[in-house]
């Protein structure tokens, strides 16, 4: 299969989010993951998307979160990119899997955000420049058997 | 305000049973069904059943909320839930919440095991 792309974008709103989600969700049933992992999908890139809005634009509606979507023949790739604050080192502990960033054994109400998308998607990487920040997420595809 | 659970039954004075009636809780609704289970925590509940069987999504902060209300339940409350679908037990099983709450197939069952 070539690559094709797409691109969704938002407003920075939590009302929003849902849309998103929803997108991910029935454009990974169409390629090789189950049920489950389109779901599991679904909720990294809604964290990642929620992240952007809490952290990023401070919960306020004031920018855009927009989502890249690749599909390659072995692999999904999800970009969420916005244009405030960058994440800081603690969140970026969690992306590098940190141990000490990474327990969330005990009650915390929040913070396990970015550990679940680490969980579920098999590389994670995170960028700032130029006033840009980027969460890069794959997901990789299960060889189809001759 | 949208009613996000029902109080669906007293089975004593201490236990409720409420269902989540939500398809999703993520961060947009997340504020919301905390306080609603807080409201019941204030009113002397002890242990909750929560019933989550028609919730298709959950993300960290519904995940949250439940777990912030099990810390505002007192030093013994408990919380069962019921009926989680297998794309929620992933994100339990992952955060390992699913140490930290019963969990059964139908209410009734989650009530005696928090009953008993």
């Amino acid at each position: 299969m070539s690559q094709r792309q797409i691109t969704l974008s938002i407003d920075s709103s939590l009302d929003d989010v849902f849309l998103v989600g929803l997108a991910v969700n029935k454009i990974c049933s169409f390629i090789r993951l189950t049920e489950l992992e389109c779901y599991q999908m679904e909720v990294c890139v809604v964290e990642a998307v929620t992240s952007a809005i809490k952290y990023a634009y401070g919960g306020e509606n004031c920018g855009r979160v927009d989502v890249a979507i690749a599909l390659l023949s072995d692999r999904v790739h999800f970009s969420v990119r916005d244009s405030g604050k960058a994440l800081s080192e603690e969140d970026l502990g969690v992306i590098q899997g940190d141990p000490a960033r990474s327990d969330f054994s005990g009650l915390s109400e929040s913070g396990r955000g970015l550990f679940i998308v680490g969980g579920f998607m098999d590389q994670l990487s995170y960028a700032s420049e130029e006033g840009q920040n980027t969460l890069s997420m794959v997901k990789s595809l299960v060889p189809v058997r001759a | 305000m949208n009613v996000i659970v029902n109080v669906e039954g007293h089975g004593s004075d201490r236990i409720v049973v409420v269902k989540a009636i939500e398809r999703r809780i993520d961060a947009s609704r997340s504020e919301e069904f905390k306080a609603r289970l807080f409201s019941l925590v204030c009113d002397g509940v002890a242990g909750l059943v929560l019933d989550i069987s028609d919730v298709e999504f959950i993300d960290s902060s519904g995940l949250g909320a439940i777990i912030a209300t099990l810390e505002e339940l007192a030093p013994n409350g408990e919380i069962a839930l019921c009926g989680t679908r297998e794309s929620v037990k992933s994100i339990l099983r992952l955060t390992r919440m699913d140490c930290v709450f019963h969990h059964c197939e139908a209410p009734e069952a989650a009530f005696d095991l928090i009953s008993g």
